[in-house]
């Protein structure tokens, strides 16, 4: 099973206490593996990694649900870069990697979005979108 | 017959276009398959490049006068406050230098890029005013084409080689050679190894004094040895100076480092000629013949313990192994952008439009970099620390509170065997007492903030500030508890 697709749930603070992701990935039947999770007095976010088959249906159950979902590249190196790789030994997933020429490359679907290379790029050339 | 060149004949050469150069990346492949006499025959010159932060590194720039004059004593540039202890407008903004507004973002580093790339830059300057100059405020907004004079003049520049570092401590550290993970979670570089500019010339036979230089984009000088150039461990530096108004904000680069301050990433590319087989032989040298070594930065110490002894052929490769370990590194200066300066350096010679020079004095070979004298010696954890009152993980709340009481302190390390296993403070028993807790192991703390012998007290207090504690127990690397340092035994320092 391929686990490509991430997905980030944010709930808002009337539907946080509902078990929606577990009655989702019952009812649909269909692992979907959580990566982390921020809970808050407005609510919570959750970054979900979802079978890449099954994904159009599983969140369109939780927009169903009420719970907004956001697909995108969770990570963007701009144009400041300059290939150090000082980012790359601090990817727990590979998300960011150097090829032979040195060249930083960002596969975006491997971020988990933990956030450990923002600061530590010298050249600030690291974002993470809100 | 031994090849032999002259600097003359070679820019002879570059004028008339047929000059053989190489990048010192290709100088090593050459080298290694048709040995260094083919490669002196066949190479006039080997161009280097290097690109990485440098803190030692400012400009000195003059702004012409204003009317009425003012003779500037405090001046800063896009908040960022310059050195002023020359004539009425001239001053020195160094890289490191942060705007207090925006610490370890923006620093004299961004400033310089931010000039280089034709930035407006928001001048402020006061002064107590004197008959001649007056003015004693002055307000204003200028652009490096509004200056006299702009020079890059960088103190230390292009360490011949660089150590790599790792972290053994249990937390993260902000460094200067970057964000550094625990637990020797990550390691990090710096130099492009067989890229190197003094790694091609390690005798120094023809850099020094009056070196043309590609600098920041434009055409520089080396102007000496660098401070704390240390030839004879093969960390030898340079002094360079250029014109800023030539150079390119691509290869000067304003740097943020979190928790430590700002920098300034500076290209730098020397020509090495190849004047006999010597140096074509010097300018072959691979990675895996640089050697440095692998450093704990978790140790704030001036000396600290070195790990392994690598080479740059193992840097490059994005692991180092580490006993039985795989650790990750990489480097914090830019590989790309060496390579990049080596091959630009190398169209410039090429297409006839830079001629290298002859040395007017070599570097120093004899130099030695010494530690600071200080006389005032500065306390650590094991030299301050008191000993330790202790109890086993069994003892009871009871038996914890009348340690306390005898002993008259605050805090007891809880032991296994000599080593650290938690520790208690007199609230956590008062605690205990009223929720009704009985046993030490539901109260002590497990997760013991702790400090090494040869940490040193400012360090001791930034990590007690930290997590809010008045006291740090002082244990080996084997765990064993060897005395505490408390708020306490601070304040009694402070007062001596």
């Amino acid at each position: 099973m391929k686990f490509r697709l991430k997905a980030e749930l944010r709930f808002n603070n009337r539907i946080v206490t509902k078990p929606l992701i577990s009655t989702i990935a019952i009812r649909e039947n269909s692992p979907i593996n959580i990566l982390w999770a921020d809970i808050n007095d407005k609510g919570g976010k959750v970054l979900v990694e979802i079978p890449d088959s099954r994904a159009e249906a599983i969140l369109r159950a939780f927009e169903e649900e009420g719970v907004k979902v956001v697909r995108r590249l969770l990570i963007e190196v701009n144009e400041k870069c300059v290939n150090c790789g000082h980012c790359v030994t601090l990817c727990p997933t590979k998300a960011l990697t150097l090829d032979e020429s040195h060249t930083l490359k960002v596969d975006g679907e491997n971020c988990v979005q933990c956030g450990r290379c923002v600061d530590a790029c010298p050249m600030r050339a690291i974002t993470l979108p809100p | 017959m031994p090849v032999k060149r002259t600097v003359e004949e070679i820019n002879e050469k570059i004028k008339r276009g047929d000059a053989v150069v190489i990048t010192a990346e290709e100088m090593v492949e050459l080298v290694r398959s048709k040995g260094p006499e083919v490669a002196a025959k066949e190479v006039d010159v080997v161009t280097t490049g290097t690109f990485g932060a440098m803190c030692s590194s400012g400009a000195f720039l003059n702004f012409g006068h204003s009317d009425p004059p003012i003779k500037m004593e405090k001046i800063t540039l896009n908040g960022v406050e310059a050195y002023h202890g020359n004539a009425a407008v001239d001053c020195y903004l160094g890289v490191t230098r942060m705007d207090p507004e925006r610490p370890f973002e923006y620093g004299g580093g961004h400033v310089i890029e931010d000039l280089v790339a034709g930035k407006t830059i928001h001048l402020e300057a006061t002064a107590y005013g004197t008959d001649c100059y007056p003015r004693r405020h002055v307000e204003t907004d200028i652009t490096i084409h509004d200056l006299n004079q702009a020079i890059l003049c960088n103190p230390r520049n292009a360490y011949q080689r660089y150590v790599a570092a790792t972290n053994g401590r249990d937390e993260v550290i902000y460094t200067y050679m970057g964000k550094l993970l625990p637990d020797y979670g990550n390691a990090t570089y710096s130099g492009s190894g067989c890229l190197n500019p003094l790694s091609n010339d390690p005798d120094y036979e023809t850099i020094g004094i009056g070196t043309r230089i590609f600098l920041g984009g434009g055409v520089g000088y080396v102007i000496g040895e660098g401070t704390q150039h240390d030839p004879k461990n093969g960390f030898g530096t340079l002094m360079v100076k250029g014109d800023l108004k030539q150079m390119n904000p691509k290869y000067l680069k304003g740097a943020s480092f979190t928790k430590y301050g700002t920098s300034m990433y500076v290209g730098i590319g020397v020509p090495i000629p190849v004047l006999n087989v010597g140096l074509a032989e010097k300018t072959g040298v691979s990675d895996e013949e640089i050697s440095t070594n692998l450093l704990d930065y978790g140790v704030p110490r001036r000396e600290r313990p070195v790990l392994k002894r690598t080479n740059y052929k193992e840097l490059k490769s994005g692991t180092i192994t580490l006993e039985d370990r795989e650790v990750p590194v990489e480097a914090l200066s830019s590989l790309k952008v060496a390579r990049e300066i080596a091959l630009e350096l190398k169209k410039w010679i090429e297409e006839g439009r830079f001629l290298l020079t002859k040395p007017v004095e070599t570097l120093p070979l004899n130099v030695e970099f010494k530690p600071m004298k200080v006389t005032r010696e500065m306390p650590t954890a094991g030299s301050v620390m008191v000993k330790a009152v202790t109890c086993e993980t069994q003892e009871s709340i009871e038996g914890v509170a009348s340690k306390l009481i005898e002993h008259n302190v605050n805090h007891i390390v809880v032991v296994k065997e000599g080593c650290l296993k938690g520790i208690v403070t007199s609230f956590d028993v008062t605690k205990a007492v009223a929720l009704g807790k009985t046993r030490l192991e539901d109260v002590m703390t497990r997760k013991v903030v702790v400090a090494y012998p040869e940490e040193p007290v400012e360090s001791c207090v930034q990590k007690m500030t930290r997590h809010d504690i008045s006291a740090l127990p002082v244990v080996d690397r084997g765990s064993k508890v060897l005395g505490i340092v408390t708020s306490e035994v601070l304040t009694r320092l402070l007062r001596k």
